[in-house]
């Protein structure tokens, strides 16, 4: 069992690991340096504001508005001292890179990852660690456990896992029935309704060994998977600004929306801690589909084994996300209260804690995402089913639009505790 | 088809996504370990000492 947990050759990951680990580094601090001046500009010109609405509270004599921004100045205060800053002075690129560019860590490393891997090329050795990377995310979606109270769990995952089931349904149904009907090989219509239909890359490869899918069926399915996430990991977080998505819903959207884990992860962090509560929650329920879509896909195309069974409890037994175990035992350690554990606002405690850690998982995972979409890779993407594949992840981007706005902002949110 | 999903996790031990989510438990549990033996240590070095610039 110990044996097996490592996969032969594991040592060559050990320097790729170690550039994304670097390169996560590097990227962290240089949002770290932007956010401390962008919040040292907010404040520069927040504070006169405040203190002339504190006058006027004070000759109110509304006491406990006094006291609010008295709290809301020191704030500020403090957020200007640690750049030793002087009220009035500006530190305007911050805030036109931070805020307007939104140009965070999450773009930072998917992008430079992008250009590193495509302008400059990554070195063979550092590949194998560069694939290990991603996955990285796993625990830090683990952690992100102790965000959310079983509240959470019932309405905004309840609400998800309607919303996936019907989507991941439907569009896998739609891309199938049009695949057979334009005489796409059974092989590469079954793995790209699953993959259009749940987590990309991770659905492909779960579904190919079953519906018999080829190397190059599998390149396809893969490239286009990648293609049409990597555009809309990009242009999702500005159009969702655009149309005033709240960040709740809009973490509802990337979870129906964008097919894979690591890249729906990437655009909801991007646009906001809200969305990424929101988008986690969802894609938990989302993921755990995944051994029913390979079901589905089995009975579809009426593959059977020696028996003529379909082998349900099997397949979901060896496709069934057992890390998303780990992260309902925190819902659990959360949600029950013990004072021991804390929350990941209470400082001094283990939760408190592990809140810091979750991020820098994501980071490598995402230098893992930008330095593995390759160009060349997502130039396999071609033919019909690429069109079909394509299309019907667009419908499902637009109408999953339309469902969480009318679904509105409270259905989504994550309360946490 | 039982065959197939059973036949991919032996003839490797575990799948590959197996192995990632079982090391995704094993990170996080300890993670969890080191956080409830000493929180201020970890979150010092994850909050503050990493960020040097």
């Amino acid at each position: 069992m110990t044996r097996s947990l490592f996969a032969p050759g594991w040592t060559k990951i050990i320097p790729g690991l170690i550039f994304c680990a670097l390169f996560a580094w590097i990227v962290m601090n240089i949002d770290h340096t932007l956010s401390t001046y962008q919040r040292a500009d907010a404040a520069s010109q927040a504070i006169p504001k405040l203190h002339e609405r504190l006058d006027a509270a004070s000759a109110e004599g509304n006491a406990d508005e006094v006291a609010s921004i008295r709290k809301t100045i020191d704030k500020h205060q403090k957020a200007l001292d640690v750049v030793g800053g002087q009220i009035g002075a500006r530190w305007a690129w911050a805030t036109l890179l931070y805020e307007d560019f939104q140009f965070k860590y999450v773009a930072i490393l998917l992008i430079g990852g992008i250009l590193i891997r495509n302008l400059f090329g990554v070195p063979e050795i550092f590949k194998a660690g560069i694939g290990v990377a991603r996955p990285l995310i796993k625990p830090g979606i683990i952690i992100l456990g102790v965000h959310y109270v079983w509240s959470d769990v019932v309405r905004v995952g309840g609400t998800g896992l309607i919303l996936a089931t019907v989507f991941i349904f439907g569009t896998a149904i739609t891309v199938m029935w049009l695949s057979r009907r334009y005489g796409v090989s059974d092989g590469l219509g079954g793995i790209m309704g699953a993959g259009t239909g749940v987590c990309g890359v991770s659905a492909i490869i779960a579904t190919a060994p079953v519906v018999k899918a080829k190397p190059r069926d599998m390149a396809y399915a893969i490239g286009t998977i990648l293609l049409f996430g990597t555009v809309m990991l990009f242009i999702m977080p500005y159009l969702g600004h655009a149309l005033s998505v709240s960040e709740s819903q809009f973490g509802a959207w990337a979870a129906v929306a964008i097919l894979n884990t690591a890249q729906l992860i990437a655009a909801a962090e991007w646009y906001g801690e809200e969305a990424r509560n929101t988008a986690v929650l969802i894609n938990a329920a989302r993921i755990m589909l995944i051994p029913l879509i390979v079901v589905f896909a089995v009975w579809f195309y009426g593959l059977r084994d020696e028996g003529g069974r379909i082998g349900f409890w099997a397949t979901m037994r060896a496709k069934f996300p057992v890390f998303i175990l780990g992260f309902f035992v925190l819902i659990i350690l959360n949600s029950i209260g013990l004072e021991f554990f804390g929350g990941p606002t209470t400082s001094g405690s283990p939760f408190w804690a592990m809140n810091a850690v979750y991020k820098w998982f994501f980071a490598i995972g995402f230098a893992g995402i930008g330095l593995s979409i390759s160009i060349e890779d997502m130039k396999q993407a071609g033919g019909t089913a690429f069109v079909i594949g394509s299309g019907a992840a667009m419908a499902k981007m637009v109408l999953g639009l339309i469902v969480v706005l009318l679904l509105g902002t409270e259905l989504l949110r994550v309360a946490g505790g | 088809m039982s065959s197939n999903a059973a036949s991919e996790e032996m003839s490797n031990g575990l799948s590959s996504a197996k192995r990632e989510d079982i090391w995704a438990l094993i990170i996080a549990g300890v993670v969890m370990l080191v956080s409830m033996a000493a929180p201020e240590i970890v979150h010092d070095i994850f909050a503050k000492l990493l960020y040097v610039f």
